[in-house]
């Protein structure tokens, strides 16, 4: 999955700045283990969210939380007015965080809103389906909980095993291109990779289309990650948070900070958007639970 | 501005101070563009270098282990980062090499050759064609060391956008500087020029006006230089001109009047002539006649003076003939007063009268040789014959020399002998007789107490010379050039004709081809008779 998995975006807007000065304040937390290179560029996120708000006469203050419990106690205090979280820690703590919150929304790395994930292997191995996955090795990006779970449910569905118990070693690898690139000088014989980065990679090397081989494609179902506002949040901040989001493409500062994170564009998330992933969800655990 | 640079001074002075000045800012320009491009190749060179020191440090530990995966990945974040990398290669010593450039990478085993052979033990840089980008970029190759033992080599193309862009702004901006400096250039060259110029051609146009006739114009330049002191100097000039053509103009119409006047002279003596050209004529017609007249008349005259000389030689002789006989007279009359006493003492006798009579006939014998002597010596030479010098020289002595004894004048004479000319002897004699003559009268005339006159007689090998010399006081210089004139003298009237030393210098220059000249010494008159001697005449 994206870096951007491996943090939690929190923006918040300061009610009584906003209130009493008509300016709102914008703030992030992360994990401690957070991505190297985003870490690297905190500081410019930072100043490009503040830059971002005054441009549009706002106050931003961005903050950082080092773990997902830190993250949600502010956030059910009423400290925190949205937070970014992958899926899978939206669909464990999904009864609480619906209780309070409200206007989901998500980002997305394409033309496409969803993320399909690829099972790859050098051709010249002797892997041709989930079946072939005994005593391999896989490599895929760390904090990608998603993928992971794609991976987990066709190993369980197949194999009847969770994945860690058929596979020999799994490299969980920072950087998104590294697990394929594992593959390509065999140092792994399995990886997954989502689409966009599969192209992306195979259009910097077409070698890499003659060496490796796709054994298994995902569904387009998965979104990589769900952000939301606190039920107190004012509409008029959520309002102008997602005007401000809707017309990013025009603002040179948003589009640095896509840039950074690798979005493409950001959207409100209806229903119907996440039902299939909740589906696919409650089928892994419910075969998880089964094979455990 | 135009009018000036149509002067051709100016337009030479214009012309080569604005080649002057656009050569110099040419190669300045040049020499700028090459230490500007070296400069960026530097800049270049230097960025190179930082970004492969970097990518060196920061994958050490992945290089040694030879982790491709991230080395690769480091790369192509690095390279997608910097945008002014074209290609990177990472070619290992003895291994693989890893390519990228913008959206590709690959891991090959060959590549090109000039990044092989670029790969030595040290940086070097060049601007090549890349055969991965097809075009020009700036190839630097890094050589990586670990430990000191060479891993391998990192090559880094940088795009030339930014050097091109530099250039071309260089270029602009050299552009921009140029036109800049050209019009500086034309600004200070016409400055210049007209500075340099414009007192000449002023200088040049005052002489085309002086040249037209127009001398009233004058150099209008008061600068302190050598130019002004030439304009100051040139108006000086004109003034004297003008003033001297003002003169000249003066000068011109008073001399049409003297002109004018002096035609009308000369018309007077035109006519004049034309008068005396009649009389001329009428005279010319008469000449013959009376020249034959004048001819006559001066025949007459000198007659006249031949008679006259004559007749003083003859005084002269009478006078020299009484002073010679003087003295036998005198012994004759004591004779015959000795005669008379003795008759009347009766002492007469026969051997007395003897004695006597031969006596007496001594003393007439004598004064009859003094008379043959005076015939002879006037008795002119009619042949020219080879005479002794001092002989002649006596004789005239001999003459005079009781005229001299009778007026206590000395005379003194140191001679030569042997001294042969040829010629008339008696005219020769003649000469130092007037000479001698002269000598005495001037002593007699101013009164000299001790009058002397010296002769000297002496040779050499060509000619013989006397000199006669007195004391009485020398020639006045006034006359002393005209004292061989005929018919001049200064004796009282009747006692000098003024012949005797022009017969003299015509005796001795013309019939014996000698030399008479005079000169004053210190208390007297020189005397100089130069005569050829017998034996050159003989030769000749």
């Amino acid at each position: 999955m994206k870096t951007v998995l491996t943090l939690i975006l929190i923006l918040f807007l300061n009610s009584n700045l906003l209130a009493n000065d008509n300016i709102s304040r914008f703030g992030f937390l992360s994990y401690s283990n957070i991505n190297l290179n985003f870490k690297d560029a905190r500081d410019s996120l930072s100043s490009w969210i503040e830059d971002l708000g005054l441009s549009n006469n706002i106050k931003v203050s961005v903050e950082f939380y080092n773990t997902l419990d830190e993250l949600f106690f502010a956030y059910k205090n009423g400290k925190l007015d949205m937070i970014v979280i992958s899926f899978s820690d939206f669909y464990k703590n999904k009864t609480f965080l619906n209780n309070i919150s409200k206007d989901y929304w998500s980002a997305t790395f394409n033309e496409e809103k969803y993320t399909q994930f690829y099972l790859v292997s050098l051709k010249e191995k002797n892997i041709n389906s989930f079946k072939d996955i005994q005593n391999a090795t896989l490599s895929l990006e760390k904090y990608d909980t998603v993928s992971k779970l794609w991976f987990d449910k066709n190993s369980l569905t197949t194999n009847n095993k969770d994945s860690e118990k058929i596979l020999k070693k799994i490299y969980f690898e920072t950087k998104e291109s590294t697990p394929l690139l594992n593959v390509f000088f065999k140092k792994s014989d399995l990886a997954i990779v989502t689409k966009d980065s599969w192209n992306s990679m195979v259009q910097l090397n077409p070698s890499i289309e003659k060496k490796i081989k796709i054994i298994e494609r995902s569904e387009k179902i998965f979104l990589p990650f769900i952000g939301f506002f606190s039920k107190d949040t004012q509409e008029e901040k959520i309002d102008i948070f997602f005007k401000i989001t809707s017309k990013i493409e025009d603002t040179i500062r948003v589009e640095e900070l896509l840039s950074l994170l690798k979005f493409k564009s950001f959207f409100r998330l209806e229903d119907k958007y996440i039902d299939d992933m909740e589906i696919y969800f409650k089928e892994y655990y419910n075969l998880k639970e089964k094979y455990d | 501005m135009f009018k000036l640079i149509n002067e051709k001074l100016f337009g030479k002075v214009f012309v080569l101070i604005f080649l002057a000045i656009f050569i110099v800012l040419s190669i300045f320009t040049y020499q700028a563009s090459i230490l500007q491009k070296e400069s960026i190749l530097n800049s270049l060179q230097s960025e190179s270098k930082t970004m492969a020191d970097a990518i060196t440090f920061l994958n050490k530990e992945e290089m040694i282990i030879n982790n491709q995966i991230v080395v690769l990945e480091f790369l192509n974040e690095f390279l997608n980062v910097n945008n002014q990398i074209e290609t990177m290669i990472l070619s290992r010593k003895n291994g693989n090499n890893i390519i990228l450039k913008k959206n590709y990478w690959d891991t090959v085993e060959n590549k090109f050759e000039i990044y092989d052979k670029s790969q030595i033990d040290v940086s070097s840089y060049e601007i090549v064609i890349s055969p991965y980008v097809e075009k020009e970029v700036f190839k630097y190759t890094y050589p990586i060391y670990f430990s000191g033992v060479l891993w391998g080599w990192l090559h880094i193309d940088l795009s030339l956008d930014e050097y091109e862009s530099k250039i071309s702004q260089m270029y602009q901006q050299f552009i921009y500087l140029t036109i800049l400096m050209l019009f500086s250039s034309l600004i200070l060259s016409y400055l210049i020029a007209k500075m340099v110029s414009k007192p000449i051609i002023s200088l040049n146009s005052v002489s085309s006006e002086i040249a037209k006739g127009n001398l009233s114009i004058r150099a209008n330049i008061t600068t302190k230089d050598e130019i002004g002191i030439l304009a100051k100097t040139f108006n000086n000039m004109l003034e004297n001109l003008e003033f001297s053509q003002k003169e000249l103009k003066n000068s011109h119409n008073k001399l049409e009047l003297r002109v004018q006047e002096r035609t009308k002279e000369l018309e007077n003596v035109n006519s004049q002539l034309e008068e005396k050209s009649k009389l001329l004529k009428e005279l010319n017609d008469g000449l013959e006649e009376k020249v034959k007249k004048e001819i006559l008349k001066q025949q007459k005259q000198e007659q006249l003076l031949i008679q006259q000389s004559k007749l003083a030689a003859m005084g002269e002789m009478i006078g020299n003939i009484a002073h010679q006989w003087r003295q036998p007279l005198n012994a004759l009359g004591l004779v015959l007063q000795n005669i008379y006493y003795s008759y009347k003492m009766d002492d007469l006798d026969d051997e007395f009268m003897d004695k006597s009579i031969k006596k007496a006939n001594l003393l007439t014998n004598s004064m009859s040789k003094t008379i043959d002597d005076f015939r002879n010596f006037f008795k002119p030479n009619k042949e020219e014959v080879i005479f002794e010098l001092t002989d002649s020289v006596k004789n005239s002595i001999t003459l005079i020399e009781s005229t001299f004894l009778h007026n206590n004048i000395a005379i003194k004479y140191v001679v030569e002998e042997d001294i042969k000319v040829k010629g008339f002897p008696n005219e020769f004699s003649q000469v130092i007789l007037n000479i001698l003559t002269n000598a005495k009268d001037a002593i007699i005339e101013k009164n000299i107490l001790n009058g002397e006159v010296t002769i000297n007689t002496s040779k050499d090998n060509s000619y013989a010379y006397v000199k006669i010399v007195d004391n009485a006081g020398g020639i006045p210089k006034n006359i002393i050039e005209k004292i061989f004139n005929p018919y001049f003298t200064t004796k009282e009237e009747g006692k000098g004709t003024g012949i005797g030393l022009y017969m003299s210098k015509t005796i001795i220059e013309t019939n014996m081809n000698g030399k008479l000249e005079v000169e004053n010494i210190q208390n007297g008159a020189l005397f100089t008779i130069k005569i050829p001697l017998k034996e050159i005449l003989n030769d000749k």
